[in-house]
């Protein structure tokens, strides 16, 4: 009993590990990779545009879509509470709305490939697709 | 009444200054809820357009969705619009503005696009067209969040500055009092340090003007008032400073004329006191230097011709100088000159000007450091007998006051030489009557010796009865003898009393046609005896018939004189007479060979009891040129000696001749 739980845990913990994210940019973005830091700035619209001047444009996911939850939990580090109370603030403060949440990889890629200063996250096992790049976070 | 109304001006002015930003921050106020209220249309319009776009995937009917988005776009273009129209002055808003308006445009963009590939679309999409529809409205969807971001911004910042506006406002509510009542302050103590500080300056300008009447009271003329203000009490210690200085020159006038008064007089007296010319000449000089402070000065007279200016008094000049000027030519141009021939004075305040009047003066002027001169005539009842001449080391102007006292003294002087000429007449008169006196009985008592002693001789010898001696010859010598005697009284009764005749205006001449040849001839027979008495030898050269209407005793009394005067002074000389006629003029001239007589003895030999001063001891009464000369007159004629010293002397007389 004890050696089964302890196998299910291991599995749960795998598939946890298993529902990591990737970040896909415009196949033209020249960027190779960015800092954990920076997808926090890019999210929380702290940074506008990049290094090259072309205006950006986070592309964020549905809530409750495992892609998210990996996304709060392990980029920005703060609770689903917290980032709504910061979007209201924002909103009041700053005039800046929350990005767009989309629903599927999909649309992600559809969108990312749209905007030559798109950003977005995929599920782990996005494989590429024309017109997006996956671009590497360092100091996950 | 001024103060006051600068008063409410100034305040007036500080309110509305300090309240120009009030009314600024209001307007800016307006402005920013206009473009607030704008701008959340937009949001709202857009909001509305977004809403309608949702409904193309529940299969409305496009046209209407179009309508609607249409209609949403309008109002927001339009608002956007004012909005950018109103906030033109502010470049941040302008910032903002322009990017949700060009977000706008992309919006449109990205929805036009959509309703082209809508309509593209099958009327039953499939799940690929659904998914492609989402894919577009997410486009579009951004391009609207971006417009709505830079609208948010936008009425952020709106908010912002209203918030300032009101601060600023709230912050300087105050300030309107503050300005008030720091200006009315100000004022306040501008009119008090004022108006102390003119009180203090009238003050100390009335006290100083107090002080300074107190001074001048006490008689102290030469105090000047000091002037601190170019106000009224300034002018009127300016005033009373020129009233004090006319006054201190008034009274040193006063003062001068009583000076020059006291020293007329003194000079009046001193005038009266000098008898002989060279005493006023010293007086007039001495009373001319002192006063007007003279370094040099002379005195002129006319001389008898006319001709020159005679220097008779001279003080200050060099040696040099007085020589040089001892007689001045009267056509000279010099100031002595012009102010006798002027009859008027001549002052010279500068050596200028002295130069440039007179050049025979410019070289004197450098040697003897003369810097201004004058001459005044010596005016008496309107004859000019001179000039006073006065010159200064230094540049004197002449006032009227110093002008008129040389006149004065002058013209006292003048009266002062005149009363020394008549003095010197009178004295020499005198002394001319008593030599006569003396010289009269001397003579007359120099024929009765011998008449006396003769007839005391005969008395003494009639006593001794030594009537023997008496011979007749005897008797002859003695009565020719006593006779000489008694004509020579009675020619010198005669001439005493042709001189009385003369004198009293009785001389009268009895003409008669005359040939003054035969006159001549016939005085030399009468007269002849007497030249032979004194060895004199008489040569006779007459033209002949030489007529005219003459009083031929007189004309004879005339030729025995002259002849009588060249037996006496030249004895034992020959004598020449001459006898020469033109129509009009007889000329008859009897020339010695005597000593000769100076020029200065031949102007005065014809002047009554005037002799030739000799040392022969020559008798006379010096009568007889006198009435010769009186005669001759009386005949309308000349008489005049021509002579020197030592070449004998030649009396001329030219008697004109007259047809009846």
């Amino acid at each position: 009993m004890k050696l089964l739980f302890l196998i299910m845990l291991f599995i749960s913990s795998w598939a946890i590990a298993q529902s990591e994210i990737k970040f896909i940019v415009n196949a033209s973005n020249p960027v190779p990779s960015i800092t954990n830091e920076q997808v926090q700035d890019f999210y929380l619209k702290r940074v506008r545009v990049w290094p090259d001047g072309i205006p950006l444009r986070f592309f964020d996911r549905r809530e409750g879509t495992p892609e998210r939850k990996t996304f709060i939990s392990q980029h920005i580090k703060k609770t689903p509470r917290k980032i709504d109370q910061y979007w209201i603030g924002q909103k009041l403060f700053s005039g800046d709305s929350a990005p767009t949440q989309l629903p599927s990889d999909s649309l992600t890629v559809a969108l990312v490939s749209r905007f030559a200063g798109g950003i977005g996250y995929v599920s782990g096992d996005f494989k590429g697709a024309t017109g997006v790049k996956i671009i590497e976070v360092k100091g996950e | 009444m001024i103060a006051i109304a600068f008063f409410i001006v100034i305040n007036f002015l500080a309110l509305f200054i300090s309240s120009k930003g009030f009314l600024d921050g209001m307007q800016s106020i307006r402005k920013a809820n206009t473009v607030l209220t704008l701008t959340s249309q937009s949001i709202a319009s857009l909001e509305v357009s977004e809403a309608h776009l949702e409904n193309l995937n529940l299969d409305r009917k496009i046209s209407d969705i179009k309508q609607g988005f249409k209609e949403s776009q309008r109002i927001i273009t339009e608002a956007i619009t004012t909005s950018i129209y109103e906030s033109r002055e502010d470049p941040a808003l302008m910032d903002e503005l322009s990017m949700a308006y060009s977000a706008l445009e992309s919006y449109q963009q990205s929805v036009d696009e959509l309703f082209a590939k809508y309509t593209q679309m099958a009327r039953h999409k499939g799940p690929d067209d659904i998914e492609k529809l989402s894919e577009e409205l997410l486009i579009a969807g951004q391009y609207a969040m971006e417009t709505k971001e830079h609208l948010r911004k936008t009425q952020i910042l709106l908010r912002k500055n209203t918030d300032e506006v009101f601060n600023r406002i709230y912050e300087s509510r105050m300030t309107p009092l503050v300005v008030t009542v720091v200006f009315s302050l100000a004022f306040f103590g501008f009119v008090v340090i004022f108006g102390f500080s003119i009180a203090r300056r009238i003050g100390r300008s009335v006290n100083n003007l107090t002080d300074s009447t107190e001074v001048v009271a006490g008689g102290d003329f030469s105090h000047i008032a000091p002037i601190f203000e170019a106000d009224e009490i300034g002018r009127l210690t300016y005033d009373f400073n020129n009233m004090v200085k006319s006054l201190d020159e008034g009274q040193q006038k006063l003062r001068q004329t009583l000076e020059r008064i006291r020293s007329l007089q003194l000079i009046t007296a001193s005038f009266s006191e000098a008898l002989t010319v060279d005493e006023v000449c010293e007086v007039t000089l001495k009373s001319a230097f002192e006063p007007l402070g003279a370094s040099a000065g002379s005195l002129g007279l006319i001389s008898e011709d006319k001709n020159y200016v005679e220097i008779i008094k001279k003080a200050g000049y060099s040696d040099e100088a007085a020589q040089k000027w001892k007689l001045i030519k009267l056509t000279d141009l010099t100031p002595m000159t012009v102010a006798i021939k002027k009859q008027e004075g001549v002052f010279l305040e500068s050596r200028q000007e002295i130069g440039a009047e007179f050049p025979l003066l410019s070289q004197d002027l450098e040697k003897t450091n003369i810097h201004s001169m004058c001459s005044v005539p010596l005016m008496l009842g309107g004859l000019c007998l001179g000039s006073i001449s006065l010159t200064f080391k230094f540049r004197k102007g002449f006032s009227q006051e110093e002008r008129d006292f040389i006149v004065a003294i002058a013209t006292q002087c003048a009266q002062a030489l005149h009363r020394s000429h008549l003095y010197d007449d009178a004295r020499k008169a005198i002394l001319a009557r008593d030599e006569f006196l003396s010289i009269a009985s001397h003579e007359l008592k120099t024929p009765l010796t011998p008449l006396k002693l003769q007839l005391q001789m005969l008395a003494r010898q009639i006593k001794k009865n030594d009537l023997d001696s008496f011979t007749p010859e005897k008797v002859i010598k003695i009565i020719e003898s006593s006779d000489k005697q008694m004509e020579r009284l009675s020619k010198l009764i005669e001439d005493l009393l042709d001189v009385s005749r003369i004198t009293s205006g009785k001389l009268s001449l009895n003409l008669e046609k005359v040939d003054l040849g035969e006159m001549i001839k016939e005085v030399m027979i009468q007269y002849g005896n007497h030249l032979k008495d004194a060895l004199s030898k008489v040569e006779v050269l007459s033209a002949p018939h030489v007529e005219g209407y003459v009083d031929k005793i007189r004309l004879e009394q005339v030729l025995i004189n002259l002849l009588t005067n060249a037996a006496k002074y030249a004895p034992g000389k020959s004598i020449k007479v001459s006898l020469e006629a033109s129509s009009i003029i007889a000329t008859i001239r009897v020339k010695d060979e005597g000593p000769g007589i100076s020029h200065i003895d031949q102007a005065r030999i014809f002047d009554r009891f005037e002799r030739v001063k000799d040392n022969q001891n020559i008798g006379g009464l010096g009568l007889g040129l006198y009435i010769s000369q009186q005669i001759i007159v009386a005949h309308e004629g000349h008489i005049w000696v021509e002579s020197e010293i030592g070449k004998g002397s030649t009396f001329v007389i030219e008697v004109p001749l007259r047809n009846s």
